[in-house]
C-alpha cells in the first residue's frame, strides 16, 4: 500500500512536488481505484502529475488529448479502412466469411488511447487531458468506459482490462463537468503553489540557481499573479524565467533584469505595456 | 468495516450536515469517506480525508471548512482545540459540551464591549429568529447572522474581519444553546440552496458563486448556439474535394465533402436597468452585463434609468484588464452614480426612444436583451420605439426581477410592453436564470437564439 507520505517522496523523485492534502487526494483515488480529476488555473502542473505518477508508479503514460469533436474512432478505436479495402481488392475471390473474418482481425485494428491502456499488458496511466473540451455525449460515453473498464467491441468481442489503468481527467472549467462524472471521481483542486513550495520547484527544476534567487524569483511571481494580469504567470513561465536568469548569470534581479526578461513571464501585450508600474514589485 | 477515529454515526450526522448545507453528496461518496478514513486512521488527516472523498467541486470548500469546524471542533471534540490533538478521550464524552456560558473561544481574552455585543446578538437570535422545531426559518438564520455579524461590528469595533466576527457569533450560539446542539447546527449550517436566494439579498460569497455560475452560463449559451450550428453547417456537396478524397480508397467515393456554411454569431444589445427602483437589483444586471459583454461576440452594453448611457466602454475596459467581475461592477456603479443614473427615476418611453434612434445597426442577427422591472413612474409608455425594434431585430428578451403577482401593479406597465417582447421572464435567482438558460439553449436556431 503506497502510503501519502511515501507517494509524496516517489513524485519527489521525480521532481515533482505536491502537499500533505494533495498527496492525500492521490493516494486515496489510487486506493479506491477511481479516477482522479483534477482542476484548477492552466500551468499548475495538472498534465505534469500525470507525467510524474506514471514515472513514479513505473506505469507507462497513455495521454488523450481532448478537443471539441473528439469521437470515439479517435478516443476508443477504430478500423484501418483504407488497408481493408486494399485486402479486399487483392483478395477479392475469397468467400465473403473468410474475408471478413480476415479483415476484422486485430491486424486492421488501429489502437486509439482509451483501448490501448485497456489492453495493455501492464497497469498503466490514462491522461485524459483538457475533457471540459469535449461534448457531453462523449463524456457520457467516457463514463461507462471508467465504471467498467470494459469495451465491447462487435467484431472482436468485449474486452475487459487485464489491469485497471490509474485514469487522471484534468480540466479547466471551460465548461461544467457533469455530475455524474464528478460523482466517479476523486477530485482534486489544484492552486498555485505558495511561496515555499514554488521555491521548491524553482531549485529542483533548475539546476545551478542560487537558494536566494530562487527564492526572489518566486516571491516576484507570486505578487505579479495578484495584479489582474492578461495571463498570470504560471509555474512553467516562472520556471523558464528562473532558467534564463540563471543562463544570464544574474546574481540579484532588480527591476532592470525584471524589464529586459520580461519576455520570459508575460505572454501578453497588454501585461507587457504595464511593465513600468510592475518593476516596483520585483523582490531584490 | 470502520476502523478509524471518527465514529460512523458521527460521519453519517457530518454528511447529513453537509447536504442541510446545500453540498450534495450522494451514497458512492459517503461509501468513499467511510473506506478513505479507514485507510487513513490518523485524526490529523481526517479532514483533508473526507475533504478529498466529499467534495467534487472547489466552490464548496468553503462550507465545508465551516461545517467540520463547528461539528468536528466544538461539538464532537469540543476539548480537542487542534486537529493535532488526540480526540479519542474527548471522545468518551462525545456531544456533551464543556460546560461554558455564552462567553467565546474557550480562554481567549477579548474586550468586554465585544463580549456583551455578541452576547446580546445571541439573545436576538434566541428570541426573534430560532424557532427550534421549525426548520422553515432556517434560511432567515443565516440572513440574521449577516446583519447580527454588522451590529456586532457597529457596536464594538474590533480588528477582527466580519468573517471572524460571524465565527464567534456562531460558536457564541452553539454554546448558548448546548441542550439542543444537533438543532443549533442544523440552523447555523442550513441554507436555502443557492440557486433560491434572491438576486438583491446575495452575501459577498454567494455574490462569486453566482457570479460564476451566471458567467458559466453565458458562455455555456453562445458555445451552445455555435455548436448547435456545427452539424447544420454542411451545405451543398463539394464536387472537387470528394473527388480528391475518393482517390484514397481506389475511386470510390466513400466520403462525401460538403461545402461548409459560415457561423454567423448573434449580435447582442443589453440594457440594464439601474434606478433607484431597481436598486438591490443592479448589481446583478451588470453582472449580468459584463458577462454578456466578455463572452459574446459582437455586443454592446447599455445602463439606463432616465435615459440611456452605454457603458460598453468601459466594460470592454474592465474585461482588458482583468478584473474581477465584483470591482469591475463595483467601479461601473460608481461611475454610473457619478452621472447621476442611479439616483433617477426610470423612464422607460425616453429610454426606449433614445435605444431606438441611437443604434442603427439593428437586423435579424440581433438580439436585444432588456433586464428592468417596467416600473415607468407614470411616464408615456412610446411602445412604438420598442415596437419599431421589435420589428427589426431577431428577438427582444425582458428579463423583469419582481415576481410575477407584482407585474402591473402600482406603476408597472409590463402588459403594455409585453406585445414586443418575445419573451418575458420573471429572473430573481438563479433557478429562474437557469429556465432562461435552457428555455433559450433549446431553441438555437441557425443564427444563434
Amino acid at each position: 500500500m503506497l502510503k501519502p507520505d511515501s507517494l509524496q517522496r516517489a513524485l519527489e523523485d521525480r521532481d515533482y512536488l505536491l502537499d500533505g492534502a494533495q498527496a492525500l487526494s492521490v493516494s486515496i483515488a489510487l486506493h479506491l481505484e477511481k479516477p482522479l480529476l483534477i482542476e484548477g488555473p492552466a500551468g499548475v502542473g495538472k498534465t505534469e502529475l500525470a507525467k510524474a505518477l506514471s514515472l513514479a508508479l513505473d506505469a507507462p503514460l497513455i495521454r488523450l488529448q481532448c478537443y471539441e469533436g473528439l469521437g470515439e474512432e479517435k478516443a476508443l478505436y477504430e478500423w484501418n479502412y483504407a488497408k481493408q479495402l486494399l485486402h479486399i481488392q487483392a483478395d477479392g475471390n475469397k468467400p465473403w466469411d473468410e474475408l471478413s473474418a480476415d479483415v476484422f482481425s486485430q491486424k486492421y485494428l488501429m489502437e486509439r488511447p482509451l483501448l490501448r491502456s485497456i489492453r495493455s499488458a501492464k497497469r498503466a496511466v490514462l491522461l485524459v487531458d483538457e475533457l471540459d473540451r469535449v461534448d457531453e455525449e462523449f463524456e457520457a460515453f467516457l463514463l461507462e468506459l471508467l465504471s467498467d473498464f470494459q469495451i465491447t467491441i462487435p467484431e472482436l468481442g468485449t474486452i475487459a482490462a487485464l489491469h485497471k489503468p490509474v485514469v487522471v481527467l484534468t480540466s479547466n472549467a471551460t465548461r461544467e463537468l457533469g455530475e455524474a462524472l464528478r460523482r466517479r471521481c476523486i477530485y482534486l483542486y489544484m492552486d498555485f503553489p505558495n511561496l515555499e513550495r514554488e521555491r521548491d520547484i524553482i531549485v529542483r527544476k533548475v539546476p545551478g540557481i542560487a537558494q536566494t534567487l530562487a527564492q526572489h524569483v518566486a516571491a516576484t511571481v507570486q505578487r505579479l499573479r495578484t495584479q489582474g494580469l492578461r495571463k498570470p504567470p504560471s509555474i512553467s513561465e516562472t520556471l523558464d524565467w528562473a532558467a534564463v536568469l540563471c543562463a544570464m548569470g544574474v546574481q540579484r534581479l532588480d527591476g532592470r533584469v525584471f524589464e529586459d526578461t520580461a519576455g520570459a513571464l508575460l505572454k501578453h501585450k497588454a501585461d507587457l505595456e504595464r511593465l513600468e508600474q510592475l518593476r516596483s514589485l520585483v523582490s531584490e | 468495516m470502520n476502523g478509524s477515529l471518527v465514529p460512523l454515526d458521527g460521519i453519517l450526522e457530518f454528511i447529513r450536515l453537509l447536504r442541510l448545507a446545500g453540498l450534495r453528496v450522494g451514497l458512492t461518496e459517503t461509501q468513499d469517506a467511510v473506506h478513505a478514513l479507514s485507510l487513513f486512521p490518523d485524526w490529523t488527516h481526517a479532514r483533508a480525508v473526507l475533504k478529498a472523498a466529499l467534495l467534487k467541486c472547489n466552490a464548496d470548500g468553503v462550507v465545508f471548512d465551516r461545517a467540520f469546524e463547528l461539528f468536528f471542533h466544538h461539538v464532537i471534540y469540543p476539548a480537542s482545540t487542534g486537529e493535532g490533538a488526540n480526540p479519542r478521550t474527548a471522545a468518551q464524552g462525545g456531544g456533551q459540551s464543556q460546560g461554558q456560558g455564552a462567553g467565546v473561544s474557550q480562554g481567549v481574552a477579548m474586550p468586554e464591549a465585544y463580549g456583551q455585543a455578541l452576547d446580546r446578538a445571541v439573545q436576538f437570535m434566541l428570541r426573534h429568529v430560532f424557532i427550534p422545531a421549525r426548520d422553515e426559518r432556517a434560511r432567515d438564520v443565516q440572513e440574521a447572522l449577516i446583519l447580527l455579524t454588522q451590529m456586532v461590528q457597529a457596536q464594538a469595533p474590533t480588528d477582527k474581519a466580519g468573517e471572524a466576527v460571524r465565527r464567534d457569533l456562531e460558536l457564541a450560539f452553539l454554546s448558548a444553546l448546548q441542550a439542543d446542539q444537533t438543532q443549533a447546527l442544523e440552523a447555523l449550517l442550513a441554507r436555502a440552496q443557492l440557486d433560491q436566494v434572491d438576486f438583491s439579498h446575495m452575501d459577498a460569497s454567494e455574490a462569486q458563486l453566482i457570479e460564476e455560475q451566471v458567467e458559466q452560463w453565458v458562455r455555456q449559451l453562445l458555445a451552445r448556439a455555435r455548436r448547435r450550428y456545427e452539424p447544420a453547417r454542411r451545405g451543398r456537396l463539394e464536387l472537387r474535394k470528394t473527388v480528391r478524397r475518393c482517390l484514397q480508397y481506389g475511386g470510390v467515393p466513400l466520403k462525401l465533402v460538403r461545402k461548409r456554411r459560415r457561423i454567423r454569431e448573434p449580435r447582442l444589445f443589453v440594457l440594464a436597468d439601474v434606478s433607484q427602483s431597481v436598486q438591490a437589483f443592479a448589481r446583478f444586471f451588470l453582472m449580468l452585463t459584463r458577462a454578456f459583454q466578455g463572452v459574446a461576440g459582437p455586443c454592446r452594453s447599455f445602463a439606463f434609468s432616465d435615459g440611456l448611457y452605454e457603458i460598453t466602454e468601459p466594460l470592454q475596459a474592465e474585461l482588458a484588464r482583468r478584473a474581477r467581475p465584483a470591482e469591475a461592477v463595483d467601479r461601473l456603479l460608481g461611475q454610473l452614480r457619478a452621472a447621476g443614473l442611479t439616483q433617477r427615476h426610470t423612464d422607460y418611453g425616453t429610454t426606449l426612444g433614445q435605444f431606438r434612434s441611437a443604434v442603427r445597426r439593428l437586423d435579424r442577427r440581433s438580439t436585444v436583451i432588456i433586464l428592468g422591472d417596467a416600473r415607468s413612474n407614470q411616464a408615456p409608455a412610446r411602445t412604438q420605439a420598442l415596437r419599431e425594434v421589435y420589428d427589426r431585430v431577431r428577438q427582444v428578451l425582458w428579463l423583469n426581477p419582481e415576481r410575477r403577482v407584482l407585474w402591473n401593479t402600482g406603476d408597472s406597465i409590463m402588459q403594455v410592453y409585453e406585445p414586443y417582447c418575445s419573451r418575458v421572464w420573471e429572473c430573481r435567482n438563479l433557478a429562474h436564470l437557469r429556465t432562461v438558460v435552457l428555455t433559450l439553449a433549446g431553441k438555437v436556431g441557425e443564427h444563434g437564439w
